[in-house]
Order: C-alpha cells, then structure tokens, then sequence
C-alpha cells in the first residue's frame, strides 16, 4: 500500500510553530473561507517574514449577502494577520455558461505564483478551500514536486461541520475535477468495469442521482459512510435518508459500504487503498480493466482521503460543483478558536503506488 | 426492476426491459412527418429534462436496434417497431442506422478553456467529436457481436487523399488514427496547465482530423445478420447545452453542412437556446441567418409543446407509459388491472363533514343577507348546477355566486326606499370553472382532496414523461403496499390527494440547480399571488390563477447578463415555470410565468391556463431581493 507521512492534533502545531521559522521562502495558499477556522494556519505562520501569502477569494453566483459579508470580514483579518503584503485573488469557480472553471484558474494562477521567485516549501491550507481548488492545485505541486525540490505540505483545520443553516446548491453538470480525469474518457477505458466510490452525505440525493446518471451507471456502487462520527447514528441516517438510490438505483447491499472515520482521512484513505488494490488483483489476468471513481461530496477530511487515494493511485475523481449556498435564519460569523481536528501532510514525499 | 423508481429510462442498460417501456406513440409523434429530413441534414431536438431526449437516442443505438428482432410479433413493441420502419430506422427489423450517442460536457466543454486562438479550440473541438464518433461506432459493433475484420468504410467518391488522411482502408488502421487523434486532444484538455499554442508542434497534426468529409456508409459483413448491412452512420450530440454557447454555435454551423453524409442531430436542454431563440422555436419560427435557409439545412424540433398544449393526447400516453411501467411489477400484476387510471379513478371524491358543511350554510345565510338575494333565487340559481355536482362543492359554488351578487348590488341606504327586486331570468348554465374555483376554494378553507384521479395526475406532468413517472411513483408504491397487505388495491381521494400534494412539496424542496433558492423564491412569489386571487370570495377568475403575466415589452426588454435572467433561464429549464407568450388579454399583449405543474400542486391551484397574476418583472425582482 501507497505511503502518506502526516501528522495530526498537536503534533501538527509544533511542526508548523518550529519547522516553518527554520527554512527559506515559503510560499503559502490559502483561501478567504466564511469559517473562522480559516484564520488557524495564517495566524501562526503569517508572522514569519519568509512567509509568502497568496489567498483565493473563490466566485460563485447567487453567494447570500451574509455570506459575502462574512468572507469581506475574514479577508480584512487574514490581511491583519501577514507580515509581508498578503496577495488576495478573485477566481471565477464557474465560467458564464456554468462551467467548471476553478481548479483551471486556480492551477495557473499557483504556476504564476511559483514562476515569481524559488519557494523551497509551499503550504497549501485546504481549510476554507473548496475540493474543486485544492485538490487540482495539489496535483500541480505534487507533480512538481516530483520533478524538482519542492516540500509540499498540505495543512486542514477542521472544526466541525458548517452551520447547519447553511446549505450548499449543487451545480446541474457533473465533471472530471480538473487534471483528475485519468484516462476514463478515452477509448482505452471504454469498456473499464467502474467502481464508484463516492462519500454520502445529508442533503445530497439529487447530487447523487446526477453523477450517477452522468457516469453512465458504473457496474458498482461503494458509498462510504461516516463511522466512528460524532453522532454515532449519522451513518444509518444517511442509509436511510438514501435509501431510493442506493436500493433502487444501484442495486447496492449493505456489503458494499465503506465506514471510514469521520474526522481521520487517513481511514478514508486506507480503505480505498485496500478496496482498489484488491479489485486490480481480483481482475488481473481477467483481461478486464478496473477503474476506481472516486466522489467527495459532504465532510472535507474524508474527502482528502480521497485525494490521498486519488493522487497515489492516479485515480479519477468525479464531482459536482457547488454554485452557490442558501442561508436558512441568521448566520453570525464565529469566533476564532483551536479547531478540533488539525492534519498535516507531506504531499512530496507521498510513495506512488507499484 | 421497478421503473417507477428508475425514474429516468437512461438507467436500465438491457434492451430487452428498454423496449416494452418506450411508449410508440411519441415516437411516432416524432418521425411522423418526413423521417428522412432528419437523417440528411442538422437536426436540434430542444426539451426540457426528462422530455425524451435521451430515451430518443437510446432507442437509435445499435445495440436497442439489434434486439428488434427478439420483439418480432410482440404486440406491445410492434407500434414501436413499425415507427422506427417508416423512419428507415430499421430495414427488416435490422438496424439500418449505426448511431452513437455522445455526451457534450466534461473534456469537449473543457477544450474551451484552452489557451488557444478561437479557431485552433474549434478545431479541437471537431477532431474530437468525430474521433469519439469513430470510436464509438466501431466499439457498438464490437458490443454486438459484429466482426471487425470484415467492416468496411464506404467513403465519398473522389475522396482517395481524405480516405487515406483517417486510414479507412483497413478498420484497425481506422480505429488506431481515431485513437491517436482522442489521446492527443485529451492529453491537452487533461493538463492541469495547458502548454502554450506555440509549443504544440507535432501534436497539433495529430489532432486534425476530419471523417465526417468522406464517410457515407459503414458495411457490415454477412456473417452478422446473413447479409450484408449497410448501415447510416450518425452522431448524436447529446446534452449540448453543456457545450459553451459559441462552441455550439459552431457545431451547429459545421454540421449543417449539407455536404456531410453523416446522420447528425444535436440534443439540447431547450434554455441552451438564449430566450429569445427559445421563444422563437416556442413561435414555431425558423431562424434566417445569413448563408442559411430555414428547414434546408436544419430542422428544430421542441419535444415538449408548451404553448399549445394538447391534454388530451398527453393523457393517452401517460396512460400508455403507465401501463408499461405497471407491467413489470409482479405483486400488482397479480391482484388489479395494469390500468392506473381505472385504478386511480375508481374512488369517490370525499366530502366536507357536517360540520364544515354547517359553517359554509351559515356563511351561505350570512352573505345571501348581505347581498338581499332570497331563497327562492338561491334555489333558481343552484337549479343550474350540473346535476352530478357533489353537495358540498354546489355550497362552494353558491357562496361564490352569492359574493359576486353582493358586489353587483349597491350599498343600501337605512332610509332608502327598498330596491325593487330584478324580475327573475333565465340563469346561465354554471361553467365548469366555476365548479373548479369553488373545489380550489374548498380544498384551501377545509382540507377537501383536489388532486386525485388519473386526469389531474396526467395534467400535472407538463407533457413529460419523467415528471409524471415522478409524481406517479408515489401512488403506485401506495397501491403496491395495498396488493401486498392484501387490501383493495384502490386508493381514495384523500390518499391519492395527501401523497401527491405531499410528494410536490418534497420535491420543490429537493430542487438542486443553479439558483433553485432563487427559483424556489419566485415560485414562492408567484404562488402566493395566485392563490390571493383563487380564494377571493367572488372568484374574479372562476378557477383562479396559476400564472403571472408581465407585458410583453418587459419580457423583450430584459437584459441577458442581469442575475434575474439566469433566474428565470434555469426556472424555465427545469419546468418550475412554463413560459406562454404572446398571449393576448384585455386588449394587450402578455408573457405568462406559468407555474409548473408540481408547484401547482403543491400550492393548491387549477391546472386550466389563462389565470394570471398581473404585474411587472421588477416587482419579481424586489421578491427575490428579499433572499439575497
């Protein structure tokens, strides 16, 4: 199985307060999120003067007010929080026509940033970035990494799940994340056996339906399931609340569910790891090609799970973008405080799998 | 295989469970008039989800069209196959066209993106349409079963370099340059930073590539179906409208070509079309561009007729989908008839209780007062009520009536001398509307069931097929628990009212597109005026309203980039409206908002067109402020 170096809870805070003041330029990613978990990274590297910071102000249309007031709030304190000038970007997430655009954007903007001066080490802080950014921006730097000496250190603060008054609205068209294509479009994977994996979450049926329908009905159907989580009952929740699909539609059973931790994407990460490399051992000599879909829709560290997976298997990663939120009641803008859940990896030296 | 529950035809892989479920008669709709015009030149077929777009290409595919054979003499199938003849869509039950279905978004929207002059990402854009047509035809013959080695490619006459260029003397050198020509252009499209033009070099001859020049025909050899095929090449663009508008505009520019030999036709969500080409093809007017003729090299066909909808032939094919769909469910099959609607129409409407009955008689008593109508007036007036009119609703009817009268009589003074009654006279006949207004008012004041029956279900799908499979679904899972509880199997009106009503709701909420907040929001907006004047007393519009009608000059002033056109774009797209224009009313010229029929269910108003809401656009717009 592939190899993933990362640290967690505490031992991510000594590693950033004492590895980051010792090397040289730094180039740093972030993006202004409406959580106040988003202020977690910069407030401790922001004060070092080797620290570049660069921040995505990601667009979408039909963003409430509240929300836009809230991001304004947390560009002004991010701004705060830098030594040198911070940068802070607008990218279009979606083009005119409703396009998937962001991860484009956002990967030639990171190449522009780079060609700027060496940046020994780069931090991308995925905490208030969406997967649509992050993950294709990882996938630059992890490529580059493979080519040139660059550290790539992925950092995610987590505190919880977002307020529930918040709701996310699903774009109509499902897409390839930029540069996680793989070859699934071509002829040569025409006639793949595909194994969807895809991330359950509330709220989310119609989003299901659509890139299930988009795929092309894959031939199966893992959906992963949040367990251990906070609320130990949110996995049979989930079951029940997708019932239709998952019965009906997939003609899934309880066997093909994956229970990956809720808060530990190493577990996510594991699990596809296991799943995938059994399916290719399974099919070897079969003269039947495999290909493993992967979905993160819901919570953001199983979802980075699944890029680990995606990024040491080069694996396709299939998603629907979010265009825009809905506000049910009045959203306060929270208060910085120590998220729970706080990871680090080191996306350069992750092993490719054989 | 319950397709109730598939809700989109797309899902069931297996021809053989495809074919009993396509109803004929739509498809016979389709190719009724000149089936030949639609392989010679562009066809665009335009509708919103679940219209049939994609259920029309499935049934083109090869491998739909190979299992003909297996429905021979099956009397559900046969109407269906006889279509598909006439449209020389088969010859002898064999395929006689070779149609590839090709999904437009994901890498051909993304060649787009490119950071390359427009005409190179054009250029792209082709080679890759037609190298995934070239693969995909060659890869369904390999599906069913067809040898490869014995395929030929008929190609134009005088064609020798071209024929050449794409290798089509030998299928595998064929099948190999079409491969070349995808991986060149996907390595671009797939790059998380694209490399610049100027740097492409040998790539970009590998990417130019252009069968659809030549290609007339494709040989199939005897040893498949015992003689020799020739089949019709053809590519069905589906789903364009995730092509950006000015890479369709060029596809549509290059396929109308009527040099190209190549069956083509392009399905698109009908909002692709900016509003104002929607609202042309929704006129029925071609479009007259320079270097262009209507009808000669592109046909339009919209497969929802929005604007002059035919009910009636709808519910005969929601009858028809129904009774296919019912046919596989065993456990109803066994215990009732496969016929929803006598299933649905067999229970009796529920009347109000006594007591409701009590205080819509003392509201009766109370207006009649008011309006110094008298019981022998009352009486003459209900004397014209069709006789089959329930008690209940005939009170819901008078109290209406009673209203109107009360405004038609003028304030009496207390020191008046007393108006000399109106001479009895002949008394219209009451009209239906009425009897549907006073229902509508009914339901609102006292909970009485509406929506129940075949007919009303069938009016509520918008002429689509989906949305009724839909909202359907609901009550055929009720009548399956029943045959599996070993009840009735029937339901009555105030089940089949609960669970459809119920089911709209839930499915309004679950509204995710772009801007469904927004277009739940307007829909909010439009409701609520309309169900204002559905429950006036007086019922100003009989039935009431279902509708909101803006000027025509505000709908043809409206600005495309605005965020309230996007709005309006995917409400439209998705059926939460239906837009009716030009439609002529006191002397002016309106567009009407229709809503769709679920949100008509869900708010309780008529299913009759006309009723509408009079306002502006701008009052629309401070509505939907009021979310952001």
């Amino acid at each position: 199985m592939s190899r993933v170096p990362c640290l967690a809870a505490a031992d991510v805070d000594e590693f950033v307060s004492h590895y980051f003041p010792t090397v040289g330029a730094t180039l740093f990613i972030g993006n202004v999120g409406f959580s106040a978990d988003v202020l977690h990274f910069p407030s401790i590297v922001g004060a070092l003067p080797n620290v570049d910071m660069r921040f995505f102000h990601e667009h979408r249309p039909g963003v409430p007010q509240a929300i836009a007031h809230i991001a304004a709030e947390r560009e002004t304190q991010l701004r705060a929080l830098a030594v040198n000038p911070p940068e802070i970007l607008n990218i279009d997430i979606l083009a005119d026509d409703g396009a998937p655009v962001g991860g484009r954007n956002a990967c030639k903007q990171v190449q522009d940033w780079l060609g700027v001066k060496a940046y020994p080490d780069v931090i991308v802080d995925a905490t208030g970035m969406s997967r649509c950014t992050a993950f294709p921006v990882l996938k630059l730097l992890y490529q580059l990494s493979q080519q040139q000496a660059i550290r790539v250190h992925l950092l995610v603060a987590d505190g919880g799940p977002h307020s529930a008054l918040v709701a996310s609205v699903s774009n109509d068209r499902a897409d390839w994340m930029h540069g996680f294509a793989a070859d699934t479009e071509t002829d040569d994977a025409a006639n793949a056996l595909k194994l969807w994996v895809v991330q359950l979450s509330e709220r989310a049926g119609v989003a299901l339906q659509t890139m299930f329908r988009e795929l092309d009905s894959p031939d199966e159907v893992c959906p992963v399931l949040p367990f251990p989580a906070a609320n130990p009952r949110r996995a049979d929740e989930l079951l029940f609340e997708h019932k239709d699909y998952w019965q009906n539609e997939w003609f899934e059973t309880p066997l093909s569910f994956i229970r990956a931790h809720e808060v530990d994407p190493m577990d996510a990460f594991r699990s596809i790891a296991r799943l995938h490399e059994a399916r290719l051992e399974s099919l070897a000599g079969s003269g039947l090609k495999s290909q493993t879909i992967l979905s993160p829709i819901g919570r953001r560290l199983p979802g980075i799970g699944m890029l680990l997976a995606a990024l040491s298997y080069d694996l396709p990663i299939f998603y629907l973008e979010t265009v825009g939120y809905q506000i049910t009641g009045t959203l306060e803008p929270g208060v910085q405080s120590l998220p729970t859940h706080r990871w680090h990896f080191r996306v350069d030296q992750l092993v490719p799998a054989a | 295989m319950n397709p109730w529950h598939k809700r989109a035809d797309e899902f069931i892989r297996e021809p053989s469970e495809f074919f009993p479920l396509v109803s004929p008669q739509p498809i016979e709709k389709f190719f009724h008039k000149e089936p030949e015009r639609l392989f010679d030149r562009l066809v665009i077929v335009a509708g919103s989800p679940g219209s049939g777009k994609t259920t029309l290409a499935r049934l083109l595919e090869l491998r739909t069209l190979a299992a003909a054979q297996d429905f021979k003499g099956n009397p559900e199938v046969r109407d269906l196959l006889a279509s598909l003849a006439k449209a020389h869509v088969l010859e002898d039950l064999s395929p006689a066209v070779l149609a590839l279905r090709l999904p437009a978004g994901g890498q051909l929207r993304s060649i787009w993106e490119l950071p390359y002059d427009l005409r190179l990402r054009h250029r792209l854009l082709r080679s890759m349409i037609q190298a995934k047509a070239v693969l995909g035809w060659l890869r369904s013959l390999e599906d069913v079963g067809v040898n490869l080695e014995g395929v030929r490619i008929s190609t134009t006459s005088h064609a020798e370099a071209a024929r050449e260029a794409v290798s089509a003397d030998d299928v595998a050198g064929f099948r190999e340059r079409a491969r070349v020509t995808e991986r060149a252009i996907f390595k671009l499209t797939s790059a998380l930073v694209a490399p610049p033009q100027d740097s492409l070099g040998d790539l970009l001859s590998g990417a130019a590539y252009d069968p659809f020049a030549i290609i007339e025909a494709i040989e199939i050899p005897a040893d498949w179906r015992g003689s020799v095929l020739r089949l019709k090449p053809m590519v069905i663009v589906d789903d364009a409208h995730d092509l950006h508008p000015l890479q369709l505009e060029d596809v549509d520019l290059w396929l109308r070509d009527r040099e190209i030999k190549v069956a083509r036709w392009i399905l698109t969500r009908a909002d692709s079309l900016n509003l104002h080409e929607l609202r042309r093809v929704l006129r029925d007017e071609e479009n007259s561009a320079p270097g262009t003729k209507p009808g000669r090299d592109r046909i339009r066909i919209l497969l929802q007729d929005s604007a002059a909808r035919s009910r009636g032939t709808f519910r005969t094919i929601a009858e028809d989908v129904a009774k296919r769909y019912l046919q596989p469910l065993a456990v109803l099959n066994r215990r009732a008839s496969l016929n929803l609607k006598s299933l649905l129409n067999k229970s009796n409407p529920a009347y109000l209780n006594e007591t409701d009955l009590k205080t819509l008689r003392a509201d009766n008593v109370r207006v009649a007062e008011e309006s110094g109508v008298s019981v022998e007036q009352i009486a003459a007036m209900e004397a014209n009520y069709p006789p089959e009119t329930p008690y209940d609703v005939r009170l819901g009817i008078t109290q209406i009536l009673l209203h109107r009268e009360l405004r038609r009589t003028p304030q009496r003074s207390l020191f008046g001398a007393a108006q000399e009654e109106e001479s009895s006279q002949e008394l219209p006949r009451v009209q239906r509307d009425v009897i549907v207004g006073a229902e509508l008012q009914l339901l609102h004041r006292f909970g009485r069931p509406f929506y129940f029956g075949f007919e009303r279900l069938a009016d509520a799908a918008n002429e689509n097929i989906e949305q009724f499979v839909t909202l359907a679904s609901v009550l055929v899972d009720q009548l399956e628990t029943q045959a599996i509880r070993g009840k009735p199997v029937t339901l009555d009106a105030k089940q089949q009212h609960k669970a459809i009503t119920e089911h709209a709701t839930d499915l309004i909420a679950q509204w995710d597109f772009p801007y469904a907040p927004q277009v739940r929001k307007l829909v909010e907006y439009i409701a609520s005026r309309c169900i204002d004047l559905t429950l006036r007393p007086n019922a100003p519009l009989s039935d009431g309203a279902n509708a909101f009608g803006v000027l025509l000059s505000d709908l043809t002033g409206l600005d495309h980039t605005d965020e309230f056109a996007r709005v309006l774009h995917y409400a439209l797209a998705y059926q939460a409206l239906v837009l009716i224009e030009p439609y002529d009313c006191k002397g002016k010229t309106w567009a009407l908002l229709e809503l769709g029929g679920v949100a008509i269910i869900a708010n309780g108003l008529t299913q009759s067109r006309g009723g509408f809401a009079e306002g502006t656009f701008a009052q629309l717009k401070t509505a939907l402020e009021e979310l952001a």
